[in-house]
Protein backbone atom coordinates (compact mmCIF):
# COMPACT_ATOMS: atom_id res chain seq x y z
CA UNK A 1 0.00 0.00 0.00
CA UNK A 2 1.42 3.52 -0.56
CA UNK A 3 1.84 6.45 1.93
CA UNK A 4 -0.66 9.06 1.21
CA UNK A 5 0.52 12.11 -0.32
CA UNK A 6 -0.46 13.78 2.53
CA UNK A 7 -1.51 13.43 5.92
CA UNK A 8 -2.58 16.26 7.96
CA UNK A 9 -3.47 15.76 12.08
CA UNK A 10 -6.02 18.17 13.45
CA UNK A 11 -7.96 18.50 16.63
CA UNK A 12 -11.22 20.41 17.05
CA UNK A 13 -10.52 21.90 19.84
CA UNK A 14 -7.88 24.14 18.17
CA UNK A 15 -8.64 27.31 16.46
CA UNK A 16 -5.61 27.03 14.41
CA UNK A 17 -6.78 23.72 12.78
CA UNK A 18 -10.62 25.43 12.35
CA UNK A 19 -9.03 28.24 10.57
CA UNK A 20 -6.74 25.99 8.53
CA UNK A 21 -9.22 23.07 7.55
CA UNK A 22 -10.37 25.14 4.43
CA UNK A 23 -6.99 25.91 2.58
CA UNK A 24 -6.10 22.55 3.28
CA UNK A 25 -8.94 20.78 2.27
CA UNK A 26 -8.17 23.28 -1.00
CA UNK A 27 -4.97 21.34 -1.26
CA UNK A 28 -7.45 18.02 -2.31
CA UNK A 29 -8.75 19.95 -5.21
CA UNK A 30 -5.32 21.82 -6.25
CA UNK A 31 -3.45 18.89 -6.40
CA UNK A 32 -6.06 16.06 -6.95
CA UNK A 33 -5.12 14.16 -4.26
CA UNK A 34 -7.24 13.03 -0.88
CA UNK A 35 -5.75 14.00 2.01
CA UNK A 36 -5.38 11.50 4.99
CA UNK A 37 -6.65 13.19 7.85
CA UNK A 38 -6.26 12.10 11.41
CA UNK A 39 -6.61 13.18 14.76
CA UNK A 40 -3.81 14.65 17.51
CA UNK A 41 -5.75 15.04 20.76
CA UNK A 42 -4.03 18.00 22.01
CA UNK A 43 -3.26 17.53 25.93
CA UNK A 44 -3.77 21.31 26.22
CA UNK A 45 -2.31 21.71 30.40
CA UNK A 46 0.63 20.28 29.58
CA UNK A 47 1.80 23.02 27.76
CA UNK A 48 -0.58 25.90 27.73
CA UNK A 49 -1.55 25.57 31.71
CA UNK A 50 -5.32 25.33 32.56
CA UNK A 51 -8.32 27.76 32.96
CA UNK A 52 -11.87 27.49 32.95
CA UNK A 53 -14.50 30.46 33.26
CA UNK A 54 -18.16 30.27 34.20
CA UNK A 55 -21.02 31.24 32.07
CA UNK A 56 -20.39 34.96 31.97
CA UNK A 57 -16.84 34.59 31.59
CA UNK A 58 -15.34 35.21 34.73
CA UNK A 59 -12.15 33.05 35.21
CA UNK A 60 -13.27 30.57 38.27
CA UNK A 61 -9.61 28.75 37.99
CA UNK A 62 -6.02 29.18 36.78
CA UNK A 63 -3.48 27.15 36.36
CA UNK A 64 -1.60 29.44 33.49
CA UNK A 65 1.57 31.16 34.35
CA UNK A 66 1.66 35.24 33.16
CA UNK A 67 4.07 33.74 30.14
CA UNK A 68 1.41 31.24 28.75
CA UNK A 69 -1.72 33.98 29.30
CA UNK A 70 0.42 36.26 27.13
CA UNK A 71 0.13 32.96 24.67
CA UNK A 72 -2.93 32.06 24.92
CA UNK A 73 -4.42 35.58 24.56
CA UNK A 74 -2.59 36.43 21.18
CA UNK A 75 -3.47 33.01 20.00
CA UNK A 76 -7.03 33.65 20.24
CA UNK A 77 -6.67 37.38 18.93
CA UNK A 78 -4.55 35.95 15.66
CA UNK A 79 -7.04 33.34 15.28
CA UNK A 80 -10.12 35.71 15.55
CA UNK A 81 -8.94 37.73 13.19
CA UNK A 82 -8.43 35.18 10.41
CA UNK A 83 -11.64 33.96 11.18
CA UNK A 84 -13.52 37.24 10.66
CA UNK A 85 -11.86 37.98 7.72
CA UNK A 86 -13.96 34.64 6.57
CA UNK A 87 -17.10 35.20 8.57
CA UNK A 88 -16.34 32.22 10.94
CA UNK A 89 -17.10 32.57 14.28
CA UNK A 90 -15.07 31.91 17.01
CA UNK A 91 -15.95 32.29 20.45
CA UNK A 92 -13.60 31.52 23.14
CA UNK A 93 -13.72 27.53 25.05
CA UNK A 94 -14.93 28.37 28.66
CA UNK A 95 -12.72 25.19 29.59
CA UNK A 96 -10.16 22.72 28.28
CA UNK A 97 -12.43 20.18 26.23
CA UNK A 98 -11.79 16.54 26.24
CA UNK A 99 -11.75 15.98 22.50
CA UNK A 100 -10.94 12.82 21.80
CA UNK A 101 -14.98 11.43 21.22
CA UNK A 102 -14.76 14.08 18.71
CA UNK A 103 -11.62 12.74 17.19
CA UNK A 104 -13.20 9.21 17.29
CA UNK A 105 -16.26 10.30 15.29
CA UNK A 106 -13.71 11.72 13.07
CA UNK A 107 -12.33 7.78 13.12
CA UNK A 108 -15.91 6.41 12.44
CA UNK A 109 -16.64 8.85 9.48
CA UNK A 110 -13.26 7.73 8.21
CA UNK A 111 -13.54 4.38 7.91
CA UNK A 112 -17.58 5.07 6.96
CA UNK A 113 -16.44 6.79 4.32
CA UNK A 114 -13.89 4.15 2.95
CA UNK A 115 -16.50 1.61 3.63
CA UNK A 116 -18.38 3.79 0.89
CA UNK A 117 -21.45 3.45 3.71
CA UNK A 118 -22.98 6.57 2.49
CA UNK A 119 -26.75 6.57 3.10
CA UNK A 120 -28.94 6.63 -0.08
CA UNK A 121 -28.72 10.43 -1.70
CA UNK A 122 -26.14 11.27 0.44
CA UNK A 123 -22.97 12.24 -2.62
CA UNK A 124 -21.51 14.10 0.30
CA UNK A 125 -17.93 13.63 1.63
CA UNK A 126 -19.28 11.70 5.19
CA UNK A 127 -15.46 12.69 6.90
CA UNK A 128 -15.47 16.28 5.02
CA UNK A 129 -18.86 17.14 6.19
CA UNK A 130 -18.74 15.81 9.87
CA UNK A 131 -15.78 17.63 10.24
CA UNK A 132 -17.15 20.80 8.73
CA UNK A 133 -20.31 20.23 11.06
CA UNK A 134 -17.64 19.40 14.60
CA UNK A 135 -15.94 22.75 14.00
CA UNK A 136 -18.44 25.28 12.78
CA UNK A 137 -20.69 24.03 16.15
CA UNK A 138 -17.81 23.45 18.54
CA UNK A 139 -16.55 27.10 17.94
CA UNK A 140 -20.03 28.81 18.21
CA UNK A 141 -20.36 26.94 21.45
CA UNK A 142 -23.36 25.16 20.16
CA UNK A 143 -21.84 21.19 20.32
CA UNK A 144 -21.05 19.45 23.68
CA UNK A 145 -18.02 17.35 21.94
CA UNK A 146 -17.94 15.02 25.43
CA UNK A 147 -21.27 13.81 25.07
CA UNK A 148 -21.65 10.59 22.64
CA UNK A 149 -25.54 11.53 21.80
CA UNK A 150 -24.65 14.88 20.11
CA UNK A 151 -21.63 13.41 18.48
CA UNK A 152 -23.74 10.77 17.37
CA UNK A 153 -25.89 13.24 15.90
CA UNK A 154 -23.44 15.09 14.23
CA UNK A 155 -22.07 11.57 12.59
CA UNK A 156 -25.47 10.83 11.22
CA UNK A 157 -26.74 14.69 9.96
CA UNK A 158 -22.81 14.06 7.88
CA UNK A 159 -24.22 11.06 6.61
CA UNK A 160 -22.16 8.18 8.62
CA UNK A 161 -24.28 5.20 9.80
CA UNK A 162 -24.53 4.38 13.73
CA UNK A 163 -24.72 0.79 13.88
CA UNK A 164 -21.62 -0.96 16.24
CA UNK A 165 -20.52 3.05 16.88
CA UNK A 166 -21.00 2.82 20.83
CA UNK A 167 -19.18 -0.56 20.56
CA UNK A 168 -16.56 1.27 18.94
CA UNK A 169 -16.44 4.71 20.36
CA UNK A 170 -15.85 2.92 23.66
CA UNK A 171 -13.53 -0.30 22.34
CA UNK A 172 -11.62 -0.26 18.80
CA UNK A 173 -12.20 3.54 18.26
CA UNK A 174 -10.69 4.28 21.54
CA UNK A 175 -7.82 1.83 20.99
CA UNK A 176 -6.79 3.04 17.68
CA UNK A 177 -6.87 6.83 18.83
CA UNK A 178 -5.04 6.19 21.75
CA UNK A 179 -2.85 4.33 20.16
CA UNK A 180 -2.22 7.01 17.65
CA UNK A 181 -1.83 9.66 19.74
CA UNK A 182 1.24 7.43 21.46
CA UNK A 183 2.69 7.24 18.42
CA UNK A 184 2.53 11.10 17.09
CA UNK A 185 5.31 12.20 19.38
CA UNK A 186 7.20 9.01 18.72
CA UNK A 187 7.17 10.43 15.05
CA UNK A 188 7.57 13.88 16.25
CA UNK A 189 4.08 15.36 16.09
CA UNK A 190 3.32 17.79 18.87
CA UNK A 191 0.53 20.16 17.02
CA UNK A 192 -1.79 21.23 14.96
CA UNK A 193 -2.22 21.57 12.16
CA UNK A 194 0.58 19.30 11.29
CA UNK A 195 1.20 18.39 7.44
CA UNK A 196 3.00 15.07 7.10
CA UNK A 197 4.54 14.81 3.03
CA UNK A 198 6.66 11.90 2.20
CA UNK A 199 8.16 11.86 6.04
CA UNK A 200 8.57 15.82 6.25
CA UNK A 201 6.54 17.29 8.83
CA UNK A 202 5.18 21.23 8.91
CA UNK A 203 3.48 22.37 11.68
CA UNK A 204 1.09 24.88 11.42
CA UNK A 205 -0.64 26.63 7.93
CA UNK A 206 2.00 29.26 7.44
CA UNK A 207 4.12 26.22 5.71
CA UNK A 208 0.93 25.41 3.25
CA UNK A 209 3.64 27.59 0.34
CA UNK A 210 5.88 25.00 1.39
CA UNK A 211 3.47 22.44 1.11
CA UNK A 212 1.84 23.10 -2.00
CA UNK A 213 5.98 22.83 -3.13
CA UNK A 214 6.57 19.89 -1.64
CA UNK A 215 3.61 18.22 -3.70
CA UNK A 216 4.51 19.51 -6.50
CA UNK A 217 7.94 17.77 -6.08
CA UNK A 218 10.01 20.11 -4.72
CA UNK A 219 10.70 22.06 -7.71
CA UNK A 220 12.35 25.16 -7.99
CA UNK A 221 13.43 27.24 -4.48
CA UNK A 222 11.38 26.36 -1.84
CA UNK A 223 9.10 29.60 -0.73
CA UNK A 224 9.01 30.89 2.70
CA UNK A 225 6.20 30.85 5.59
CA UNK A 226 3.18 32.90 4.26
CA UNK A 227 -0.35 32.49 5.47
CA UNK A 228 -1.08 33.76 1.46
CA UNK A 229 -3.97 31.25 0.60
CA UNK A 230 -6.95 32.75 -0.96
CA UNK A 231 -10.09 30.98 -0.66
CA UNK A 232 -13.28 30.83 -3.40
CA UNK A 233 -16.43 31.62 -1.72
CA UNK A 234 -17.48 27.65 -2.57
CA UNK A 235 -14.48 26.88 -0.65
CA UNK A 236 -14.90 28.69 2.30
CA UNK A 237 -18.43 27.66 3.60
CA UNK A 238 -17.59 25.41 6.17
CA UNK A 239 -21.05 23.75 6.61
CA UNK A 240 -23.52 22.96 3.52
CA UNK A 241 -26.91 22.85 4.37
CA UNK B 1 -0.84 58.41 3.05
CA UNK B 2 1.48 60.17 6.01
CA UNK B 3 0.09 58.65 8.24
CA UNK B 4 0.77 54.98 6.85
CA UNK B 5 3.28 53.43 9.24
CA UNK B 6 3.98 50.11 10.12
CA UNK B 7 5.81 49.33 13.27
CA UNK B 8 8.63 46.40 12.95
CA UNK B 9 9.89 44.88 15.62
CA UNK B 10 13.24 42.66 15.46
CA UNK B 11 15.73 40.61 17.71
CA UNK B 12 18.86 40.65 16.00
CA UNK B 13 19.67 37.35 17.66
CA UNK B 14 16.21 35.94 15.69
CA UNK B 15 17.13 33.82 12.42
CA UNK B 16 13.09 34.52 12.04
CA UNK B 17 13.66 38.75 12.55
CA UNK B 18 16.66 38.21 10.22
CA UNK B 19 14.41 35.64 7.62
CA UNK B 20 11.90 38.34 7.61
CA UNK B 21 13.83 41.49 6.47
CA UNK B 22 13.91 40.91 2.84
CA UNK B 23 10.15 40.37 3.08
CA UNK B 24 9.74 43.37 4.69
CA UNK B 25 11.56 45.80 2.67
CA UNK B 26 9.84 43.99 -0.34
CA UNK B 27 6.02 45.21 1.34
CA UNK B 28 7.39 48.41 1.45
CA UNK B 29 8.77 48.55 -1.96
CA UNK B 30 5.28 47.37 -3.10
CA UNK B 31 3.26 49.56 -1.06
CA UNK B 32 5.32 52.69 0.06
CA UNK B 33 4.54 52.05 3.49
CA UNK B 34 6.80 53.75 6.34
CA UNK B 35 8.65 51.29 8.49
CA UNK B 36 9.34 52.11 12.41
CA UNK B 37 12.05 49.56 13.12
CA UNK B 38 12.11 49.15 16.78
CA UNK B 39 14.27 46.41 18.51
CA UNK B 40 13.05 43.97 21.17
CA UNK B 41 14.83 41.92 22.64
CA UNK B 42 13.13 38.46 23.47
CA UNK B 43 14.28 36.36 26.30
CA UNK B 44 17.49 35.62 26.46
CA UNK B 45 17.75 31.86 26.68
CA UNK B 46 15.35 29.06 26.32
CA UNK B 47 15.05 26.69 29.18
CA UNK B 48 16.96 23.88 27.65
CA UNK B 49 16.94 21.80 31.27
CA UNK B 50 14.20 19.73 30.40
CA UNK B 51 16.58 18.13 27.61
CA UNK B 52 18.37 16.11 30.33
CA UNK B 53 16.05 16.01 33.18
CA UNK B 54 15.66 12.64 34.20
CA UNK B 55 12.05 10.19 33.94
CA UNK B 56 9.89 11.16 36.97
CA UNK B 57 6.89 8.55 37.95
CA UNK B 58 4.42 11.40 37.79
CA UNK B 59 2.67 10.40 33.61
CA UNK B 60 1.42 14.26 32.91
CA UNK B 61 4.58 15.48 33.71
CA UNK B 62 6.64 12.90 32.10
CA UNK B 63 4.55 13.61 28.87
CA UNK B 64 4.83 17.29 29.11
CA UNK B 65 8.72 16.83 29.02
CA UNK B 66 8.11 14.26 25.91
CA UNK B 67 6.37 17.09 24.17
CA UNK B 68 8.53 19.83 25.16
CA UNK B 69 11.58 17.99 24.01
CA UNK B 70 9.29 16.83 20.53
CA UNK B 71 8.61 20.96 19.77
CA UNK B 72 12.29 21.54 20.50
CA UNK B 73 13.77 19.36 18.07
CA UNK B 74 11.16 20.51 15.80
CA UNK B 75 11.81 23.67 16.25
CA UNK B 76 15.18 23.80 15.66
CA UNK B 77 14.90 21.37 12.62
CA UNK B 78 12.34 24.46 11.18
CA UNK B 79 14.70 26.71 11.51
CA UNK B 80 17.00 25.00 9.83
CA UNK B 81 14.86 24.14 7.08
CA UNK B 82 13.91 27.75 6.49
CA UNK B 83 17.52 29.21 7.73
CA UNK B 84 18.86 27.49 4.42
CA UNK B 85 16.84 30.16 2.57
CA UNK B 86 19.55 32.67 3.61
CA UNK B 87 22.09 30.14 2.98
CA UNK B 88 22.96 29.93 6.32
CA UNK B 89 23.77 26.45 8.44
CA UNK B 90 23.12 25.79 11.82
CA UNK B 91 26.15 26.08 12.92
CA UNK B 92 25.04 30.00 12.09
CA UNK B 93 21.72 30.21 13.56
CA UNK B 94 21.90 28.18 16.70
CA UNK B 95 23.39 31.08 18.61
CA UNK B 96 22.09 32.90 21.21
CA UNK B 97 23.71 36.48 22.73
CA UNK B 98 22.35 39.12 24.77
CA UNK B 99 21.12 41.81 21.75
CA UNK B 100 20.82 44.67 23.99
CA UNK B 101 23.86 46.70 22.55
CA UNK B 102 22.72 46.14 18.56
CA UNK B 103 19.14 47.24 19.64
CA UNK B 104 20.57 50.34 21.27
CA UNK B 105 23.03 50.76 18.06
CA UNK B 106 19.27 50.66 16.29
CA UNK B 107 18.05 53.11 18.30
CA UNK B 108 21.21 55.78 18.17
CA UNK B 109 19.94 55.74 14.38
CA UNK B 110 16.83 56.45 14.70
CA UNK B 111 16.18 59.83 13.51
CA UNK B 112 18.55 58.87 10.41
CA UNK B 113 17.37 57.73 6.68
CA UNK B 114 15.94 54.70 6.03
CA UNK B 115 18.34 53.81 4.00
CA UNK B 116 21.38 53.97 6.91
CA UNK B 117 18.84 52.61 9.38
CA UNK B 118 18.34 49.40 6.77
CA UNK B 119 22.32 49.07 6.01
CA UNK B 120 22.73 48.95 10.02
CA UNK B 121 20.07 46.33 10.57
CA UNK B 122 21.55 44.21 7.15
CA UNK B 123 25.03 44.72 8.95
CA UNK B 124 24.03 43.60 12.02
CA UNK B 125 22.34 40.59 11.26
CA UNK B 126 25.22 39.54 8.76
CA UNK B 127 27.67 39.95 11.96
CA UNK B 128 25.99 37.93 14.23
CA UNK B 129 24.87 34.90 11.82
CA UNK B 130 27.55 35.05 9.12
CA UNK B 131 30.21 36.45 10.90
CA UNK B 132 29.87 34.78 14.07
CA UNK B 133 30.74 38.27 16.08
CA UNK B 134 29.38 38.93 19.37
CA UNK B 135 26.96 42.02 18.81
CA UNK B 136 26.49 42.25 22.44
CA UNK B 137 29.72 44.08 22.25
CA UNK B 138 30.29 47.91 22.09
CA UNK B 139 32.80 47.31 19.67
CA UNK B 140 31.47 45.75 17.48
CA UNK B 141 28.01 47.78 16.97
CA UNK B 142 30.09 50.70 17.02
CA UNK B 143 31.82 48.79 14.08
CA UNK B 144 29.20 48.65 12.25
CA UNK B 145 27.63 51.56 12.85
CA UNK B 146 31.08 53.11 11.80
CA UNK B 147 31.47 51.19 8.53
CA UNK B 148 27.78 52.37 7.17
CA UNK B 149 28.80 55.60 7.25
CA UNK B 150 26.89 56.96 10.40
CA UNK B 151 28.68 58.78 13.03
CA UNK B 152 29.66 57.18 16.51
CA UNK B 153 30.58 60.50 18.40
CA UNK B 154 28.92 60.23 21.27
CA UNK B 155 27.46 56.76 21.02
CA UNK B 156 29.22 55.40 24.29
CA UNK B 157 26.87 58.10 26.16
CA UNK B 158 23.83 57.09 24.51
CA UNK B 159 24.03 53.43 25.91
CA UNK B 160 25.31 54.22 29.47
CA UNK B 161 22.58 56.65 29.59
CA UNK B 162 19.27 57.69 26.98
CA UNK B 163 19.92 54.53 24.54
CA UNK B 164 19.03 52.44 27.95
CA UNK B 165 16.28 53.94 29.02
CA UNK B 166 14.83 53.81 25.21
CA UNK B 167 15.52 50.02 24.83
CA UNK B 168 13.62 49.45 28.18
CA UNK B 169 10.64 51.96 27.29
CA UNK B 170 9.98 49.96 24.66
CA UNK B 171 10.29 46.66 25.77
CA UNK B 172 7.64 47.66 28.12
CA UNK B 173 5.77 48.67 24.86
CA UNK B 174 5.93 46.02 23.48
CA UNK B 175 5.38 43.52 26.82
CA UNK B 176 1.86 45.68 26.96
CA UNK B 177 1.10 44.81 23.34
CA UNK B 178 1.13 41.27 24.67
CA UNK B 179 4.13 40.64 21.97
CA UNK B 180 6.31 38.26 22.78
CA UNK B 181 8.26 36.93 19.83
CA UNK B 182 9.75 38.43 16.46
CA UNK B 183 9.89 39.63 14.12
CA UNK B 184 6.21 41.13 15.55
CA UNK B 185 4.60 44.44 13.09
CA UNK B 186 1.73 47.22 14.52
CA UNK B 187 -0.19 48.46 11.56
CA UNK B 188 -3.20 50.96 13.39
CA UNK B 189 -2.95 49.25 16.97
CA UNK B 190 -3.32 45.87 14.77
CA UNK B 191 -0.94 43.26 16.23
CA UNK B 192 0.83 40.37 13.72
CA UNK B 193 3.49 38.44 15.43
CA UNK B 194 5.81 36.61 12.54
CA UNK B 195 6.31 36.95 8.69
CA UNK B 196 3.33 34.90 7.92
CA UNK B 197 1.67 37.71 8.13
CA UNK B 198 2.67 39.61 5.64
CA UNK B 199 0.90 38.52 2.69
CA UNK B 200 -2.61 40.05 5.03
CA UNK B 201 -0.87 43.33 6.28
CA UNK B 202 0.00 43.71 1.91
CA UNK B 203 -3.48 43.14 1.93
CA UNK B 204 -4.76 45.88 4.11
CA UNK B 205 -1.83 48.36 2.69
CA UNK B 206 -3.61 47.78 -0.85
CA UNK B 207 -6.93 48.45 -0.24
CA UNK B 208 -8.43 45.37 0.85
CA UNK B 209 -9.25 44.37 -2.53
CA UNK B 210 -10.38 40.75 -3.39
CA UNK B 211 -10.47 37.69 -1.01
CA UNK B 212 -7.98 38.13 2.15
CA UNK B 213 -5.29 35.99 2.10
CA UNK B 214 -5.50 33.64 4.99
Amino acid sequence: MTSPALTVYIDYKSPYAYIAKDPTYALEEEFGIEIDWLPLTLNIASFLGSAKKDHVGKLVENNRSARQWVAVKYAYYDARRYAGLRGLTLKGTQKIWDSSMAAIGMLWAKEQREKGAQKAGNQQDILKHYTDLVFERFWKRELDIENVDVIKRVLEEAGAGLTGFEDYLYGEGRRLHDSLQQQVLEKGYFGVPTYVVEDECYFGREHLPRVRWHLSGRKGSPPDIAYNSVLRPDQTVGVIE
Amino acid sequence: MKDLTLTVYIDFKSPDAYLALDPTLALQLATGVQIDWLPFSTELTQDSSHQSRPATDDGFEDFKLRRQRVKDNYTLKNKVRYAQLLDLSEEDIHRSCDSTMASMGLLWLKDDSQTLVVKYIRGVFEMFFRAHRNIGSFQVVNDVINAIGADTWGFDRFVANEGRRMFEKIQQQVSELGLYATPAYVFKGERFQGREHIPLIKWYLSGRKGAPPV
